[in-house]
């Protein structure tokens, strides 16, 4: 795999004293501003979507997670929750969807529909059995519907997958990097994070 | 109109037809031949004017090889509904069209045609409205099979 050239710029920045407490605390401000500035795109394709309203409005205020600007046109948005059914007939439209956001994006799958097709699973010919089968999912919110306390619960979730991201590394150089560190404990280097 | 009148008057007009006096709405069952006329009776009749549809659906009978439609029909000037019902052949299914009487049978009709294959004749857009366009088969039906289908069929 080529490197792009910010893990190019990565690869110089650490490998100079004290470089790599700087990436790692870089990453660390990018990781804690994306988990909680995620603008959920405003979309509901069932009952899920009445909690996901419920979420956003003051009793719940997924305000306080910095998840409740709902943008309604995806090339604004990086965080699809998907409230409620799937069917055949909409999956296509919700993977065009997923393809016009902008990276990074995530997906919270929400409610036993959009997990794994729900009540609809027997004998329907028109219903997809999960999401999963055309976008990536990041969390998967059970229940039928799940309530705006789980699905902030599973927005919680999400911070805490973003958090631990290597948005400038990437995963392998972060694993060359552990590894580096590792090895200058070991030998007793000072000033390495 | 009460009951008893509504089929006296229409089995007056159709002695062919069967009336259900048991079922919660007045029921009348007419032989595929004579349906387009009773139709085109009970919607310009005045005395009946059963100018609205309130909605449509069918039921598939594979064991006697029927599809039977059924109409849910409304009268806004006299208040009576009516269900009519009519027995297609399930092998080569088709309809009389009533689009023509009522708009709103042009959505039914194709709803229809859409779930259970029940072609209308002379519909000016038969085509379906809810599944995909490269749909194969017609999901109501008894003996629909489909390998995306969990669990049992019937």
């Amino acid at each position: 795999m080529a490197l792009s050239p910010i893990q190019k710029i990565a690869g110089v920045v650490g490998a100079a004293p004290g470089g790599q407490f700087v990436l790692l605390n870089a990453e660390a401000l990018f990781n804690w501003s994306r988990a909680n500035s995620l603008f959920p795109l405003t979309f509901g394709l069932s009952c899920c979507a009445i909690e996901f309203m419920a979420a956003g409005m003051s009793r719940h205020d997924m305000a306080r997670f910095g998840a409740e600007v709902a943008r309604a046109t995806p090339r604004q948005a990086d965080l699809m929750i998907v409230a409620g059914t799937v069917t055949e007939k909409m999956a296509p439209i919700v993977r065009t969807l997923y393809d016009q956001m902008p990276d990074p994006k995530y997906v919270i799958s929400m409610g036993a529909c959009a997990t794994a097709g729900g009540p609809f699973y027997f004998d329907n010919y028109s219903v997809l059995k999960g999401v999963d089968q055309v976008i990536p999912v990041d969390v998967y919110v059970p229940g039928c519907p799940p309530r705006p306390e789980a699905l902030i619960y599973g927005i919680l979730k999400l911070q805490q997958k973003i958090m631990r991201e290597h948005p400038i590394l990437g995963p392998r150089l972060a694993a060359q990097a552990a590894k580096d560190r590792e090895a200058a404990k070991i030998a007793g280097a000072p000033g390495l994070a | 109109m009460e009951r008893q009148p509504l089929f006296d008057a229409l089995l007056a007009a159709f002695p062919e037809a069967v009336a259900d006096p048991n079922p919660q709405l007045p029921e009348v069952k007419i032989p595929r031949a004579r349906f387009r006329a009773f139709m085109e009776r009970i919607h310009s009749d005045p005395a009946l004017a059963f100018d609205y549809p309130m909605s449509m659906t069918a039921v598939d009978w594979p064991e006697q090889n029927i599809i039977t439609c059924v109409y849910h029909l409304y009268s806004f000037a006299h208040g009576h509904k009516l269900v009519v019902k009519c027995d297609a052949d399930r092998a080569d299914a088709r309809m009389p069209t009533v689009s023509d009487l009522w708009r709103g049978c042009e959505w039914f009709e194709r709803e229809v045609y859409d779930l259970f294959g029940v072609v209308f004749e002379d519909h000016p857009d038969m085509r379906r409205i809810m599944l995909t366009d490269d749909w194969v088969g017609y999901p109501l039906r008894k003996d629909y099979r489909d390998s995306r289908i969990a669990g049992k069929t019937y």
